[in-house]
């Protein structure tokens, strides 16, 4: 027998737990407290004119970052839901859809300075779109591709194998079954990882740092996707370190807006998804 | 009975990468310039973040003036401004250093001619912490301050702090480029001498104040228009001996302050059309009353 | 039965949906090869051991000088210290939101832990370079506002989630008849925890600690903003309170001021390539780890 005292097993378990209320409390503590300051010190500083004027405020780059990210979801939707279709309805040998997701993993893990790197080579200079909201639009559906590709099979997956059966049973083919049953079941799981992928793409920066945001513009709105543009995180990365003459509570502002845009974007996907779980009729 | 891999999916995946690795394989000469940056009317500005705060100034009055000329500004540092003219993204490059001569090669190849246009003079200003009472720096001494080769305040004959902790701006500057050209490198005397790898690299010259004012032992370089409270700036004596000259607009103006440069605007071939409009309203009394309000120095009328 | 028109229309379809399946493949080996392409000219000027063993980093000195170690391990040091912070916290978290957290906080903690993921890189930056840095400066009395242990503090909650939510699936995922059987033996919830549900989730924890070491490695904006970007070679312990460099920054940093086909241009690309097989490498370990523990429940 040692010589140390023995902790009872139920004080073992009572000292392990606190420690993992208080892990939980040092995980949650941090962000609540931060979005407390952000709110606080960037709070006075978003009113009407912060967000809606054109020349001092927020709105060309909300808009910008805006259309951005909705050419983004147009880009990668068709080969994201396609290959999602891909990988739950028609993959049958092992190896490949392997070798896929495994590369589907690894296309989530490519940091974001070499997409805009590549973005650069690729979209802007080789193909020549220039810097503009289409090449930024390219880039970015690269990065989110993952994303896309992941919730839409998920969602694939989520449709009863029987309405599969019933539909093969009536006699038809795989593209018509998948067309008429399995994706109008599946489209709002679908819709939830757009969403999901359009609130990762508006708050990138480095993919878009060399491939069409810019700073200052004579037209604030794109009008066509070879248009450059303004975007919201680009704006905040320089607004809090290259120029002059901010006010603080300006800043913090425009990180509060950021914030809220993306959380609200996340969110509403994810309110979306819960009320179709329950909605779910089978 | 199905074959191993049984579907098309791998003869696909091959052909597809042969395809893109001949596609990629085949481009590999470089970027060529595509004439303009974007759509005929839109002159694409993109470089130097000294030049930033004036060239966004500049499309905002003159597009008082002339409200349907398109401009995009845009910083990055002169370098970016530089490389985006030369393949063809840019129209105008910012720059707060000269164009090198290898960027002139690398132009030649791609069919660029870059022309220099000067559009304002600027001093770069040596600053430090407020509570530093350092008060004046030769050039000999603040090249080995940067260089690494002076690393104690005690050496300056400061008192009460250690290391010297040095603020720089990464390579992608032209203030980076212009600052080891005139001090560093002794005015091209010591072509061998370059920033210390100790250097925080810093991505503005904004941020570079930002940290010089909140790190008691820093010590940093910034444009002259840069200068605000938050920061002390210390008096520069010349390399070849003379008295300590304070960095303000009339000593870059008559020649005296020692770190005195040009900021470019670089265009491919003579401008034409709307951006010869645009240069020339730079270089005229709207533009440079600009330059003056922003603590830089204008260029003088010809 | 079917016409022609309608078999051929499903044969089109059908390989459409192929293809668009082995895109993610086609663009995975695009980016390495278009990476690689642009990395191994900078071999024509610098060994391998030169770049990998070099100690400065001085891309515009005469003559050039590409040494990655200071920037290896600036990398180094700021993801070790991230995962230091976000592996227990987020191993932690999660065995607390799957095992010991009543109802109505996992309610809580799980949307809290999705949010703080989905907080853009930029803003973690801002937040460090406005706020902790300063104010940890001033607390414990550093030399500088900017020092890779902040960087490993913002990484380590950007990680974080990423490390909660994949080891909360692999404690999900052990079977309930595991943990009965302990509790039936007379074990403690603790105990039954600790010995038998983190040590069968294994496979997915380690995949959850890889992933996270991934995204650390990977950041780019944050770092930028906050380690204060000084190619020196860390040393010990301390140099977590002083400025490094990391390689996503310089590339982000450096990026600009390249001209095509110099050495430092590719020596950038090669930055690149490095960062993709690293990452590239983790994440196959992982996805390995995470087949070994029989796969995730979804």
């Amino acid at each position: 027998m040692t010589a140390l005292p023995q902790l009872s097993r139920k004080t073992s378990q009572a000292i392990a737990f606190a420690i993992l209320w208080i892990v939980a409390a040092a995980v949650i503590l941090p962000v609540v407290a931060i979005l407390a300051v952000m709110l606080l010190k960037g709070g006075r500083a978003i009113d009407w004119h912060m967000l809606t004027s054109i020349d001092e405020g927020l709105l060309p780059a909300i808009a910008g970052t805006t259309l951005l990210v909705v050419l983004t979801a147009a880009i990668s939707a068709p080969v994201g839901v396609a290959a999602a279709i891909y990988l739950s309805e028609y993959a049958r040998a092992s190896t490949s859809v392997r070798l896929i997701r495994l590369a589907i993993v690894n296309l989530a893990g490519v940091p974001s300075v070499v997409y805009g790197l590549f973005g650069f080579a690729l979209f802007v200079t080789l193909l020549q779109f220039g810097r503009c909201l289409l090449a930024a639009a390219c880039t970015l559906a690269f990065l989110v591709l993952p994303l896309v590709i992941t919730a839409s099979e998920e969602a694939l997956r989520q449709v009863p194998q029987r309405l599969r059966e019933a539909s093969f049973g009536l006699g038809a083919t795989r593209w018509q079954t998948v067309r008429r049953v399995v994706l109008p079941n599946a489209l709002p799981g679908i819709i939830t990882g757009m969403i999901l992928s359009i609130g990762r793409a508006a708050g990138e920066t480095a993919p878009i740092l060399f491939t069409g945001a810019f700073i200052s513009l004579s037209k604030p709105f794109p009008n066509s996707p070879l248009d450059p543009f303004i975007a919201l995180p680009y704006k905040l990365f320089v607004d809090a370190t290259e120029m002059p003459g901010i006010s603080e509570a300006t800043k913090w502002g425009e990180a509060v807006v950021l914030v809220l845009l993306v959380v609200g974007l996340n969110l509403a996907a994810v309110l979306f998804r819960a009320r179709l779980r329950r909605a779910r009729r089978w | 009975m199905r074959r191993y891999l049984g579907n098309s999916i791998r003869p696909t995946i091959f052909a597809l990468a042969a395809l893109v690795f001949v596609a990629a394989g085949g481009c590999g000469r470089g970027p060529t310039p595509s004439g303009a940056g974007g759509t005929a009317e839109t002159i694409s500005q993109i470089g130097s973040t000294t030049v930033l705060p004036l060239a966004q100034q500049w499309r905002e009055a003159f597009n008082k003036d002339y409200p349907d000329i398109d401009i995009a500004v845009s910083g990055g540092g002169s370098g970016t401004g530089i490389k985006a003219l030369i393949g063809g993204s840019a129209d105008i490059a910012n720059s707060s250093r000269e164009i090198k001569a290898k960027e002139i090669e690398q132009a030649k190849e791609a069919g660029v001619t870059p022309v220099e246009h000067v559009v304002a003079y600027d001093g770069i200003a040596v600053v430090v912490h407020p509570s530093n009472p350092l008060k004046a720096l030769s050039v000999e001494e603040l090249s080995g301050v940067f260089a690494g080769l002076i690393t104690g305040w005690e050496a300056l004959g400061v008192s009460g702090m250690d290391e010297i902790q040095v603020v720089s701006r990464d390579s992608a500057s032209g203030t980076y480029e212009a600052f080891k050209e005139l001090v560093v490198t002794l005015g091209g005397k010591d072509e061998t001498r370059d920033y210390a790898p100790s250097a925080l690299k810093q991505t503005s010259n904004q941020a570079v104040l930002a940290l010089v004012a909140q790190t008691k032992a820093a010590i940093g370089y910034i444009g002259l228009g840069y200068v605000d409270d938050s920061v002390k700036v210390v008096s520069v004596s010349p390399l070849d001996g003379g008295k300590p000259v304070v960095p303000t607009v009339e000593n870059v103006k008559n020649g005296t302050y020692p770190i005195s440069r040009a900021l470019y605007c670089y265009t491919n071939g003579e401008p034409t059309g709307v951006v010869n409009t645009y240069l020339d309203w730079i270089k005229g009394p709207q533009g440079q009353t600009i330059v003056e309000d922003l603590g830089f120095v204008p260029v003088n009328e010809e | 039965m079917r016409s022609k028109v309608q078999r051929g229309w499903e044969w089109f379809v059908s390989t459409a949906i192929r293809v668009s399946g082995a895109m993610a493949i086609v663009f995975v080996i695009l980016i390495f090869i278009f990476l690689l392409r642009d990395a191994i000219p900078v071999l024509r000027t610098s060994s391998v051991r030169d770049l990998l063993t070099g100690e400065f980093w001085r891309p515009t000195s005469e003559p050039p000088q590409f040494g990655l170690l200071p920037l290896l391990l600036g990398s180094l040091y700021v993801t070790v210290g991230a995962l230091v912070i976000s592996v227990p916290l987020g191993i932690g978290a999660a065995a607390f939101i799957s095992e010991v957290a009543p109802a109505w906080v996992q309610e809580i903690l799980k949307p809290a832990v999705e949010m703080l993921a989905t907080i853009p890189s930029v803003v973690f930056g801002f937040l460090g370079l406005l706020l902790v840095g300063p104010w940890l400066a001033e607390r414990f009395n550093l030399p500088l506002p900017l020092f890779a242990g902040l960087g490993s503090l913002m990484l380590g909650f950007m990680a974080m989630p990423t490390i909660v939510s994949v080891s909360e699936d692999a404690i999900r995922s052990v079977p309930v008849a595991l943990r009965e059987n302990s509790l039936a033996l007379g074990a403690t919830r603790w105990q039954t925890i600790r010995r038998i549900v983190i040590p069968s989730a294994r496979s997915g924890i380690i995949a959850a600690v890889l992933l996270g070491l991934g995204r650390a490695i990977g950041e780019t904006m944050t770092v930028l903003m906050v380690t204060g970007n000084s190619a020196v070679i860390p040393q010990g312990l301390e140099g977590f309170l002083r400025p490094v460099r990391t390689l996503t920054a310089t590339i982000a940093g450096e990026m600009g001021e390249t001209a095509y086909a110099t050495p430092h241009y590719h020596a950038l690309f090669m930055i690149g390539l490095i960062l993709f097989v690293i990452t590239f490498i983790t994440n196959t370990i992982a996805d390995i780890a995470v087949r070994r523990s029989g796969g995730l429940t979804q």
